[in-house]
């Protein structure tokens, strides 16, 4: 079992609140920040495969989401790993990495938010992301894949781990 | 007009067969298709074939430019180099040039010439 | 620079697919690419690039059809070696030429194994190549191991230095 399988397991274990991955169908993870474009070409790709067009465009969407915040914000221990999985009818999309509490905290508080109302923080975050602040661009991807891909979000952290799962039905 | 130049050139997306006549051929791009012999192995043949009906004393097959291959590619030039140790005397030497950083081509080639004897010639680049 | 990660136990990359000729293009040059970017060694990864190419080929020409039938790719690395395996649900006819093939194989040296298969090739035009698996150990520099699961699949790992 992967470090990552290990923390969702527990996590399931002690909430139930958000559906067990099954078996992955990718995982990868890298010791450095992950080249993008390479790696998402071959998601797409798969996903079309796997996939129906508009599930695989989800599915695409919030992959390359999810690694890009991942990259933006790097990792503690230089861990970045990718994990996409179906378990019956559900389908999930994971990005892990270790990273400060501050942080932790600021994507909880985002996730609760989209949560209340996804299409009102959508439309707030689309507009500030036209601001010169980077940082508010992560925000955006979040609410992306909340709004547009209309997958439920869920973050589990251990320690300084932090995995952000985003599933859908199939 | 050459027999050589008249071969037919084939269709495959990653790959690409050049004649310069009179006795010239250069491939480039990859072969990693399922049975390359059935889009390839035909034009391999006729090459050999237009080679002989041409009296050429040599054929140089440039395959620097072709960069991976899989095994059953490997495999056309095993059996091009068979059809050239067959011919014997009223055949021609097949001369391959190939670059030695490529690995494919440093081991294949390498083992092609010293099953073939005479017929077979390298050039390492 | 390989993986400095603390566990070796867990692969780098895993994916599963169904076997069609259509995943291996993508498949091999993600996992060369991955390799490349990630161990700086253009060598290992050109290495890599070939034993994917032939263990894919071979996974996806000798699968049994159906829905139990996909494929599953690992790689694993750290400092003392390289892994990649292949687990599939081969046909038994062809999963007995296949234990056959590798223990004549492995009785001989890579480069006599090499050489042996060019000549059985130039003797028997009308049969299959079947350079795969010396081309692994003679050019590439893995070795091949078999493993038969309780489940009825196969598990193939080519193991080399980095």
């Amino acid at each position: 079992m992967t470090k990552v399988d290990a923390i969702l397991s527990r996590a399931q274990a002690a909430s139930g609140s958000f559906p067990a991955s099954g078996p992955a169908l990718i995982h990868v993870t890298w010791d450095s920040s992950p080249d993008l474009e390479q790696f998402l070409g071959f998601i797409s790709a798969y996903c079309k495969g796997r996939f129906s067009t508009s599930l695989a465009e989800r599915v695409t969407l919030t992959s390359t989401e999810l690694l890009d915040n991942a990259v933006r914000y790097g990792s503690l221990a230089r861990d970045f790993t990718y994990r996409l999985a179906i378990e019956g009818g559900y389908v999930t999309v994971s990005m892990q990495n270790t990273t400060v509490p501050a942080r932790i905290e600021m994507l909880s508080a985002q996730l609760r938010r989209l949560e209340s109302a996804p299409e009102q923080v959508y439309a707030a975050e689309l507009e500030r992301s036209m601001g010169p602040s980077s940082g508010r661009r992560s925000m955006l991807g979040l609410a992306r894949i909340r709004h547009e891909a209309e997958m439920r979000i869920d973050l589990q952290t251990e320690a300084n781990d932090v995995i952000i799962r985003a599933q859908c039905k199939r | 007009m050459s027999n050589i130049s008249q071969v037919e050139l084939p269709t495959l997306a990653s790959f690409e067969l050049v004649i310069t006549p009179p006795s010239s051929v250069a491939m480039r791009g990859t072969i990693a298709i399922p049975d390359p012999g059935l889009l390839l192995g035909g034009c391999f043949r006729r090459l050999h074939e237009a080679s002989l009906a041409d009296g050429l004393r040599e054929l140089s097959v440039d395959v620097r430019q072709l960069t991976f291959v899989n095994s059953s590619a490997i495999r056309l030039f095993v059996d091009w180099s068979s059809w050239v140790a067959v011919a014997g005397p009223q055949g021609y030497l097949l001369r391959f040039r190939t670059d030695r950083r490529i690995t494919w081509q440093r081991t294949s080639f390498a083992v092609l010439q010293s099953l073939g004897g005479k017929s077979i010639a390298l050039d390492a680049e | 620079m390989i993986s400095t990660l603390p566990s070796s136990t867990e692969p780098l990359i895993f994916l599963r697919f169904r076997p069609a000729w259509a995943y291996i293009d993508g498949v091999r040059e993600f996992c060369r690419f991955f390799c490349e970017t990630t161990y700086r060694q253009q060598d290992l990864a050109e290495r890599a690039r070939v034993v994917l190419q032939e263990t894919l080929e071979n996974a996806v020409k000798y699968s049994t059809p159906g829905q139990l039938s996909e494929l599953e790719l690992e790689v694993h690395a750290d400092r003392e070696s390289f892994r990649i395996a292949i687990t599939s649900r081969p046909d038994p006819l062809h999963l007995q030429t296949l234990k056959n093939e590798l223990s004549h194989l492995t009785m001989l040296d890579p480069e006599a194994a090499y050489l042996s298969a060019f000549v059985r090739a130039a003797n028997e035009p009308e049969s299959p190549a079947r350079l795969g698996l010396a081309r692994m150990r003679y050019e590439a520099r893995f070795e091949l191991h078999l493993d038969e699961q309780a489940d009825g699949r196969v598990r193939i790992t080519a193991t080399g230095k980095p």
